[in-house]
């Protein structure tokens, strides 16, 4: 039974980084079977939104709860773009600088938001959200935030998908081992200490507010530096993209994909932007799948969508153990 | 100083809407500490099932207003023991729930009715003048109506037993149980009365603003300005909380443009709450 | 787990009911929105071909309450083509056939469904968007030499101009409703000599609409009072604005961009103030659309840009879309005709062209002079205004609101040079 046990785990041990490295592999040969531009387009928008989600789980693992993700996106998408634009400046310098700028706002309202408990937190950077939307929009002049921002320079000069494809990916692997090595790293550990009991954190000599406004500070690089990519691949940036209900779709993403795991902005980023796009032909119909997926989550996986495989697992373990136990009782 | 007088009114008005819309989501938040994002689509369904009585069967108009909240405040009940119940306490979840229930609803309306342009015709038609003060009837009577729901609604909380009730489990879950007081019948009530106050608000605001299957979401985020600024834990906060918010938003789209008052309404806002988190009257339980 | 799995079902049927018996069902058995893709050809015949057309349409978000008339009128126009024979190049048949994408009333969304019709679905001919959605999909659109008729612009030089050579504009939009505008408040409104200037920041077209328009009422005789009012799109609403209106001392109201809903509120509230100015709306909208929102006390003093039933010197084209549907959907809906006119002049541009190559058709459009829109005789144009021949000048009627009443204002005979 224990050497059962053993290699058991030992074979666990080798599932998880095989299935990993088979799903880039997949990633990564798409192109070559996948021809339509369309559906590369599709690839490529659930690789930004999945950086954009991963980092706001990064911030929520202090205990956190921001609502206004989708606007520090649009900081570093009009920050990179207009500089790019107006200034004619190398995009190797303004995307930097776009994350740069993301961060940098971040950390200078994460400085007075750290004191706030959690709901307060979360509704005071909700109204923060919209009211940067409304800055874009006053300053219209230079970000057209309206009818959509154009002209900026692309990332690359192909029209063809496929450069952007690899890109992208190669980007979202760069960010998630990025932010995977800041969650369990020492820092990201204190920071879980925190979020648990922050008098239990304070009394080893942590200080909340520090590590609360690095969370942050780290968070809104990576989604300004999505923002930022995603403006030089669109090539069209409008306010819409930036808005309450685009963060709110962020905070599905991560609450669908499960907010525990590091792994789950990444399945709930890839289930609830795909679902709706193979329901396309649903036309003025595709929000009711979305809300049907929502509801199934919600209802049925509480911890989100990472968790199915273990609930299938219990439920069948639970059958299996059922019809042990009828065995030995003799029934 | 015609303009000044006019805005003075606007003002008044605008604080009484947005304190009208308010109400109900205040009051679930404050008792059950249940944020009902779904509170801007049960508003805007109340309006349309107003209407479809209203002008589509033509029964009298209070009547239909009637009607709608008898409707959405049974739906309140189903809300209430599937929607909230189960998550109690589990913010995520709520928030999932009610996002799905405003994509349902929200489709729903679009897609059956969406598409005409409409308005629920006036409850009290025409309009009172007196020197260069001139008010519309049905907007003095939707003043009106929000004052006196709010009175109630304090009154309610603070003078019968059920609204006592929901005073202990807001201050003590645990004190409340022990107690007897059954918490599943008294939830149901607050998310019944909730609706119903999210209908009553509908169809006013529906004839005076307009019907669309897109009004809900603007009416949420003024619910929750309202909220958040007058407190958490306080249902009279949100008078003067309505009486800021409705000032800003009718006087500075007079100076500056649409979306710099915005910006400026929320700046407002987000100083407030880095100075006095718990808003200007929140926490005191003070109802 | 199965007692929450019921639960789903039993949501949605609670909710549908709900709405169900609280709202008034469609006129006809099907839903207008079904989203139909596909025309049955009368015969099938080896001869008869398909040309699959795009149209970009909002078919959820805050515009589909406007867009999905469109789709309607759309498909409308679309059968009385094809039953007029379809086109017909070098002797081959082709009836035609419209795939819709939604646009979700956003840039993105514009964006993903003009890249699913170029990339997935290979069309070389796309109509639409009716907004100030253009400049997105031309980002699609122009590096894919894909023929685009435009049934809106609102002045943006990405939406529309010598640098987007595939695009065409069916329906002029502001500077037309402009022209038209102005000749209601000459006709109707003499006394006004001064006027004030509202607009909706309809998509950051401010900068680019405002001269043009104020040009022309410049060359017409009036003075603006004060600067552009420009409010939010979404504004909900409209007393200070109302109040700004009523004590701004001008003579009457030049509404431009904007949407029925605006003007409508506004007017209530003005009215509601006890000031009578004429409010003359430049956007297209039904009298009745407006009447329904500001109420029959405030109706009067009102024009707009816009098309009714029953109009005098309806042309033929247009008294037949509109017989079809009133038979399909009742009289209450009010009626646009921008995308139809973009579907309908992209038809004769096609068989005039006898090519179905985008390069091939867009050569041959810039050298006509005249095409048969439903407004009647249209004008090909726009090389001073826009910088590009690609736009297309056709009359336009427009409507008065007169105590409480709708009536049929005068038709204009339009030329944006």
């Amino acid at each position: 039974m224990i050497e059962k046990r053993l290699s058991v785990r030992g074979g666990r041990k080798l599932i998880e980084p095989a299935t990993y490295a088979g799903v880039i592999i997949f990633l990564c040969l798409v192109p070559l079977f996948i021809k339509s531009p369309y559906y590369l387009h599709i690839f490529i928008l659930v690789f930004i939104y999945i950086i954009a989600s991963a980092s706001l789980r990064t911030i929520t693992i202090s205990g956190q709860f921001p609502l206004a993700h989708a606007a520090f996106m649009g900081v570093g998408g009009y920050t990179s773009a207009v500089l790019a634009k107006e200034l004619g400046w190398s995009l190797f310098l303004t995307i930097p600088l776009g994350a740069l700028m993301a961060m940098g706002i971040g950390i200078l309202i994460g400085y007075p938001f750290a004191r706030l408990r959690s709901l307060y937190y979360a509704l005071g950077s909700l109204f923060f959200g919209i009211g940067m939307v409304q800055v874009f929009l006053v300053f219209n002049k230079w970000t057209c935030a309206y009818q959509g921002l154009t002209g900026m320079p692309p990332l690359f000069a192909s029209v063809s998908k496929v450069p952007y494809y690899y890109f992208f990916l190669g980007l979202t692997l760069l960010c998630l081992l990025a932010l995977h090595r800041f969650e369990f790293c020492r820092i990201g550990t204190s920071l879980k200490a925190i979020n648990q009991s922050y008098m239990a954190a304070s009394s080893v000599g942590i200080n909340e507010a520090w590590y609360r406004i690095l969370a942050v500070g780290v968070g809104c690089f990576f989604v300004g530096l999505a923002g930022a990519t995603y403006a030089h691949y669109n090539l069209a940036l409008s306010y819409t993209s930036f808005d309450m209900l685009a963060t709110l779709w962020i905070v599905l993403y991560v609450l669908i994909g499960g907010i525990d795991s590091f792994a789950g902005p990444i399945i709930g980023t890839a289930i609830l932007v795909l679902l709706p796009e193979f329901a396309r032909e649903l036309k003025a119909f595709v929000p009711y799948v979305s809300a049907g997926m929502l509801l199934i989550v919600v209802f049925v996986m509480p911890k989100g969508l990472v968790s199915l495989p273990g609930l299938i697992k219990s439920r069948l373990s639970e059958r299996k153990r059922g019809k042990r136990i009828a065995h030995v009782s003799g029934n | 100083m015609v303009l000044a007088v006019i805005t003075v009114i606007n003002a008044l008005v605008m604080s009484s809407m947005y304190i009208l819309v308010a109400l109900g989501f205040a009051f679930l938040f404050s008792i059950m500490g249940t944020l009902n994002f779904a509170h801007g689509v049960i508003y805007m369904v109340s309006g349309y099932i107003c209407y479809q009585f209203a002008v589509g069967y033509g029964l009298n108009q209070w009547v239909s207003l009637l009607l709608s909240v008898i409707i959405v405040g049974a739906f309140g009940l189903f809300l209430e023991k599937y929607c909230f119940r189960p998550f109690f306490g589990d913010l995520n979840r709520t928030i999932v729930v009610c996002i799905a229930i405003i994509l349902i609803l929200e489709t729903t309306v679009n897609i059956t009715v969406g598409t005409q342009v409409r308005s629920l015709p006036a409850f009290v038609p025409g309009v009172l003048r007196a020197g260069i003060v001139s008010i519309s009837a049905e907007k003095l009577i939707t003043f009106i109506i929000g004052g006196v729901l709010l009175a109630a609604i304090i009154w309610f909380i603070r003078n019968t037993k059920a609204g006592q009730q929901m005073q202990a489990i807001s201050q003590n879950l645990k004190g409340a149980v022990l107690q007897g007081i059954s918490i599943h019948r008294i939830s149901a009530l607050a998310c019944v009365l909730a609706c119903g106050l999210a209908a009553v608000a509908g169809c006013l605001m529906g004839a005076i603003l307009s019907l669309s299957p897109f009004m809900g979401g603007h009416m949420l985020l003024k619910a929750l300005e309202l909220v958040i600024l007058g407190g958490i834990g306080s249902i009279g906060g949100i008078f003067f909380a309505g009486l800021l918010i409705g000032t800003l938003d009718a006087t500075l789209p007079l100076f500056i443009s649409g979306a710099a008052s915005e910006a400026v309404a929320l700046g407002v806002i987000v100083a407030v709450l880095l100075f006095r988190p718990q808003g200007l009257f929140g926490l005191e339980v003070e109802m | 787990m199965v007692k929450k799995l019921l639960l789903i079902p039993l949501v949605l049927l609670l909710v549908s009911s709900l709405i169900a018996i609280g709202c008034p069902k469609p006129p006809e058995t099907t839903e207008p929105t079904q989203p139909t893709q596909t025309t049955e050809p009368p015969e099938q015949t080896p001869e008869v071909k398909t040309l699959t057309v795009g149209v970009l349409i909002c078919l959820t978000g805050w515009f589909s309450t406007f867009d999905t008339l469109e789709w309607e009128e759309a498909q409308v126009a679309r059968d009385m083509l094809n039953e007029r024979g379809g086109i017909t190049i070098n002797g081959q048949k082709y009836l035609i056939e419209l795939t819709v994408e939604d646009c979700k009333s956003n840039n993105d969304g514009v964006i993903a469904a003009a890249t699913k019709l170029v990339y997935d679905k290979d069309v070389k001919f796309i109509v639409g968007p009716a907004a100030f959605f253009s400049a997105a999909s031309n980002q699609i659109t122009e590096p894919n030499q894909i023929l685009h008729v435009s049934a809106f612009t609102s002045m943006i030089p990405e939406e529309f101009g010598p640098d987007t050579p595939y695009t065409f504009l069916a329906h002029n939009s502001t500077v037309e409703h402009a022209i038209v505008g102005i000749t209601a408040l000459k006709e109707v409104f003499p006394q006004v000599k001064t006027v004030d200037f509202v607009t909706a920041e309809a998509g950051g077209s401010v900068p680019y609409a405002d001269p043009p328009i104020r040009e022309l009422l410049e060359e017409n005789g009036y003075s603006v009072v004060g600067g552009t009012h420009v409010y939010p799109d979404e504004m909900a609403d409209y007393s200070p604005l109302a109040a700004k209106l009523a004590t701004s001392g001008s003579d009457g109201v030049f509404w431009g961009n904007g949407l029925p809903e605006h003007v409508g509120k506004a007017l209530k509230s003005l009215r509601e103030l006890g000031n009578n100015k004429p409010v003359v709306f430049m956007s297209s909208a039904s009298p009745e659309d407006v009447k329904n929102i500001a109420g029959e006390a405030a109706s009067t003093y009102f024009a707009t840009t816009g098309i009714s039933l029953g109009m005098p010197d309806t042309p033929p084209i247009m008294a037949e879309m509109q017989d079809r549907l009133v038979e399909k959907y009742g009289k209450e809906r009010s009626v646009h005709l921008q995308i139809v006119n973009a579907i309908w002049c992209l038809a004769q541009a096609i068989e005039y062209a006898q090519s179905l190559d985008p390069t091939v058709v867009r050569d041959a459009w810039e050298n006509l002079d005249t095409m048969e829109t439903p407004y009647g005789t249209g004008h090909i144009s726009g090389l001073e205004t826009y910088g590009i021949r690609h736009a297309i000048s056709h009359p336009e009627p427009y409507q008065l609101l007169d105590n409480g009443e709708a009536k049929f204002g005068g038709w204009v005979d339009v030329r944006v040079p």
